[in-house]
Formats: C-alpha cells, sequence, structure tokens
C-alpha cells in the first residue's frame, strides 16, 4: 500500500525563501529539486494512498495537457483522479503546504509547469504566480490556488453535492471561472451542505441548458450575494429543502425577470 | 446574527436588562469545543433560557435551540438544533482546523402569527403581535471562537518562536504577540546562534530556563491583563488549552505565573540540576 510523501517543513521554508534565487529552475524540465534541498528533504507520512501518485499522474489526464484548450477539457476528470488517489486526506490534512508543495515540485511537476506555462515575464508578477500555483500563496493557506490542491479541493466540495454524479457537478462548477471563484475563493453561505446542495442544482441545470443564465457573467455573483442578504436575517441553514429551493428560485425569477 | 436590527423582538442579553427586547429576561449558551485523541471533535451547547413565551414555543416545537459551527479553512459550516437546552454534535476527525466560530442562537420552526409577551420591552407598544417564521432569530448569544490543530494535545511550544528583530539590542531579548505564535525577539546575528543552540540537549535546559520560562511568565500575563485583545489568537487558544489539560484554569491577576510557566516547561531548574548531577 503507498502512502503519501511531503516535504519537511524546512525543506519549504527553503523553497519558498529562494523562489527568486531559483526562478529560472520554474522553468525548467528537470529542476533537479533533491539537489538544491539535500538528503532528508521528505518523509513519509502514515496517509495511504490509493495507489502511487506517479501512476496518477503518469495517466494521458494528466500528461495529455500541453496547450491552453486542454485544460479546461479535461479539469473535471484531474479533480476527481487527484481526490481518488488521496482519498484518504481528511480536509485537516489538506491544508497543509508541505503536502501540496511537495505534490506539486516533484509528482506533478511537469503538469504543474505545462498548466500555467508560459510563467509572466515580469519577474515580480512571476515570483506572485510561482508562490499561488507552487506553494500555497503568500499566506501558504489559498488552497484553491495550488495547482494540484484545487483539484482536491473542488472535487471535496462538489462531493457534497448529493444524488449526483461527481463529474456531473465538477463539469458545471469549472465551466466559469466566476462560479469556481465564487464558490471556492469565499468559502460563506454555500459551506453550507444544503444551500451548496440546492445552489448547485441550479448551476448544473444551467450549464445543461442552452442559455447557461446562472453561467452568465455577473449571474452567480449575484444569486450568492442575495443569498447573503437573506441570510444575514434568516437561518437559511435551519429551512427545510423545499423552503431553501422555493427562496433561491424566488431570487432567480428576480435576477432572470 | 449580531448588530442586525430585526422585525421582531430577539432576546439577545445574557444578564437581565430593562433595555432588552424582552425585559429582565435572559439567553445564556454555553458552549464547548471538546478534541478527542483521534481528532474528532465534539462541540457541546448548556443553553439556559428564562422568557416564558419563547420557552412555550420550544416546548410546542416552534423554536428549538440551535448553533452553526464555522471553519472557512475546511469550507465547513453546519447547523445544528434541538428542542433540548443541553445537546452535541460529533465533528469527525480532521474535519475541523484552525479558526472555529460557534454561533448559538433560537431559531423559529414554525409558522406562527400574533407572538406576544408579557415580558415585551414597552417600546414595541401595548398588547403588540408579531408575525414569525421558520428560520426567523428569536434569541441570540455571543459567539465563541475556538483555535483546533493536531498539535493542542502536545507541547506548548508549537506557538513559541524565534524571530530576529534589529530593535532589540545585541545580547538582549524581547517576548511580542502576533496573531498565530509568541515570538522571542532577538537581535539577527543571536537568533541565528541561538536556533542551533537551542537543539542542543545540553544546552536546553538552560534555554528552557531563561528565556523560554520568562516568555511563558510574560504570555501568562498578558492572557489575563489582555484577554480581551488576544483571546481570538491561535496562541492564546493553545496555551489555554493547556491549561485547562493541566486543570490550571482559571487565570487571575493573582495567579502565581511563574510557578505556573515552571509547571508547563516541566520544572527547567530541575532539568539542570538533574543534568548536572548524573
Amino acid at each position: 500500500m503507498a502512502r503519501l510523501g511531503i516535504l519537511t517543513q524546512a525543506s519549504v521554508d527553503a523553497l519558498r525563501d529562494n523562489i527568486a534565487d531559483n526562478i529560472d529552475r520554474y522553468e525548467c524540465n528537470k529542476p533537479e529539486w533533491e539537489g538544491a534541498l539535500g538528503a532528508e528533504y521528505k518523509r513519509e507520512t502514515a496517509v495511504k494512498t490509493n495507489g502511487p501518485l506517479e501512476a496518477c499522474f503518469a495517466s494521458e489526464t494528466f500528461r495529455g495537457v500541453r496547450k491552453k484548450e486542454d485544460i479546461l477539457r479535461n479539469e473535471a476528470s484531474r479533480c476527481i483522479a487527484i481526490y481518488s488517489a488521496l482519498n484518504n486526506l481528511t480536509p485537516q490534512q489538506a491544508t497543509d503546504e508541505r503536502v501540496w508543495v511537495y505534490l506539486t515540485h516533484f509528482v506533478f511537476w511537469d503538469y504543474a509547469r505545462a498548466r500555467w506555462a508560459p510563467l509572466p515575464r515580469d519577474r515580480a508578477q512571476k515570483i506572485r504566480s510561482i508562490e499561488s500555483h507552487f506553494f500555497l500563496g503568500k499566506t501558504r493557506d489559498k488552497v484553491h490556488s495550488n495547482t494540484i490542491s484545487r483539484l482536491w479541493w473542488m472535487a471535496h466540495v462538489c462531493s457534497r453535492v448529493k444524488n449526483c454524479a461527481l463529474q456531473r457537478s465538477l463539469r458545471a462548477l469549472l465551466h466559469t471561472d466566476e462560479v469556481r471563484r465564487e464558490v471556492m475563493e469565499h468559502p460563506g453561505i454555500l459551506c453550507s451542505e444544503s444551500i451548496l446542495n440546492v445552489v448547485m442544482k441550479h448551476v448544473m441545470h444551467s450549464y445543461e441548458s442552452e442559455e447557461k443564465k446562472l453561467h452568465a457573467r455577473g449571474a452567480f455573483c449575484q444569486l450568492v450575494k442575495r443569498l447573503n442578504v437573506i441570510g444575514g436575517t434568516i437561518v437559511l441553514d435551519s429551512l427545510p429543502q423545499d423552503r431553501l429551493e422555493s427562496i433561491v428560485l424566488d431570487v432567480m425569477d428576480d435576477l432572470f425577470a | 446574527m449580531a448588530n442586525k436590527t430585526f422585525p421582531h423582538p430577539v432576546l439577545s442579553v445574557q444578564e437581565p436588562s430593562s433595555d432588552s427586547d424582552y425585559v429582565g429576561q435572559i439567553f445564556k449558551a454555553d458552549c464547548d469545543l471538546k478534541m478527542q485523541s483521534d481528532n474528532s471533535a465534539y462541540v457541546n451547547l448548556d443553553c439556559t433560557l428564562s422568557e416564558p413565551s419563547l420557552l412555550r414555543l420550544i416546548a410546542q416545537d416552534q423554536a428549538e435551540y440551535a448553533f452553526e459551527v464555522h471553519c472557512r479553512k475546511t469550507y465547513v459550516r453546519r447547523f445544528l438544533s434541538s428542542t433540548d437546552r443541553k445537546f452535541s454534535g460529533a465533528f469527525s476527525k480532521g474535519v475541523l482546523h484552525e479558526r472555529v466560530e460557534i454561533f448559538p442562537y433560537i431559531v423559529c420552526t414554525g409558522k406562527i402569527r400574533g407572538h406576544s409577551s408579557a415580558t415585551l420591552h414597552p417600546e414595541f407598544g401595548r398588547d403588540s403581535r408579531f408575525a414569525v417564521d421558520p428560520g426567523d432569530v428569536l434569541a441570540t448569544a455571543p459567539p465563541k471562537v475556538y483555535w483546533v490543530e493536531p498539535e493542542l494535545a502536545k507541547e506548548i511550544g508549537s506557538v513559541f518562536e524565534l524571530r530576529p528583530s534589529d530593535k532589540i539590542p545585541k545580547g538582549a531579548f524581547d517576548i511580542g504577540w502576533d496573531e498565530q505564535k509568541v515570538q522571542i525577539l532577538m537581535r539577527a546575528e543571536d537568533a541565528g546562534k541561538f536556533k542551533t543552540l537551542q537543539h542542543s540537549a545540553r544546552i536546553l535546559p538552560s534555554f528552557l530556563a531563561s528565556v523560554c520560562l520568562i516568555a511563558v511568565t510574560e504570555t501568562l500575563k498578558t492572557m489575563v491583563l489582555e484577554q480581551e485583545t488576544h483571546v481570538e489568537k491561535k496562541w492564546y487558544q493553545v496555551i489555554r488549552h493547556k491549561l485547562d489539560q493541566e486543570k490550571m484554569l482559571p487565570l487571575s491577576e493573582n495567579s502565581p505565573f511563574l510557578k505556573l510557566a515552571q509547571e508547563l516547561l516541566s520544572f527547567p531548574v530541575g532539568q539542570i540540576i538533574a543534568d548536572r548531577t548524573m
């Protein structure tokens, strides 16, 4: 049974502190991080993985990313692949920078490079991009921005949508950056499983329709904003599903009138 | 739900007050988050409610005691409710991480027309009646903040860090507190040398007896004297948890801080003496 490896904290700190010095390595096929970090740069955890992660990376789902248009096509499948491979990770463990910095710099290096290539030309912007996509951002907690952690977390959130295939909810989430950003980068009302289920039902319906109303620019943000206002005085989470559905429908009717 | 203006009376005081929407009545919610050894958690709520009309609504299954648990880091927002004034919610291992906020309420679950009470504040008008619907807040209590992390049960050293500062004279140190850590501030060259030395088994007891003992003592004092400023910070919650485990709570201005600090650090002077006599 394979176990998840992670970097030591000292290795994460060393990589982070030396982004500027290592900037050329981030555009290189073989960065040779082991040499830069020294012998004891990683350790094995007790977390079991669903097969070796190298096998996950070797699949066409990850290796097939060459052009920008390839990226979005299989993003949902990549989310499912990572979530399945790391299905023993708890949410608490999945906030740990050591996990994702290891996976991004070692196991999924080629994919991470291809995913964000080309990096910005401006040096300061390049460093910010590296911090964001190869680490967990400047504040070390942006799980929605790291190349691999974002896949796990999107699958984790969508796995809470009941009675539908994970692929379906992920595709609806990923169809526009606005919907993805609102759900993943502003954890608020949609962290409630009951509210998420009602809202995602409409997001999936929108994705599968011709008009894709909720995926139109500004529409989903407006829906969430109005639900936040309603939720300011009513405990939405306490309501039965049919009442929540009725509230969401009323907001949507008003938005699209 | 704090500081909102509701269209119906909401009980939001923990001590009887003539200014409250329900005069002289209280709603208190003692909540507590307990971590288990397997990193699962229980949130326990124990409510006290005096207002007769609200008690009646709960007895008639028209309202419930409730709390919401929010943890942004792990995308958790869970609502739990009961007509029992004491109830709990369980969280599987690893579901909660770092800042956890608990919001206690009493929430309406029935469609009520003509809700009234003999204790209503006179400003609502004599014989006032209100319509309240499912989801409406009937009472609130102050939220509580907890800090959860796997290291919580271990040594408090996880929230102390050595930090270089050029404001500190050579050979001296100072103590600071930010959101996450208690900082032991030293000049950069001193900090560098100290980082190496502190890992030496031979030097460690002396390090604990000098720098750490002072840092822990000063931090315990700060926890009492500046509680409101620091209560929601990570280091505060971790040390408070340790004090709770060691049955050293509550802290007050008269607490024997130096004695408590020595206990928390397992008597570093004793370690030096033991080391010398081996």
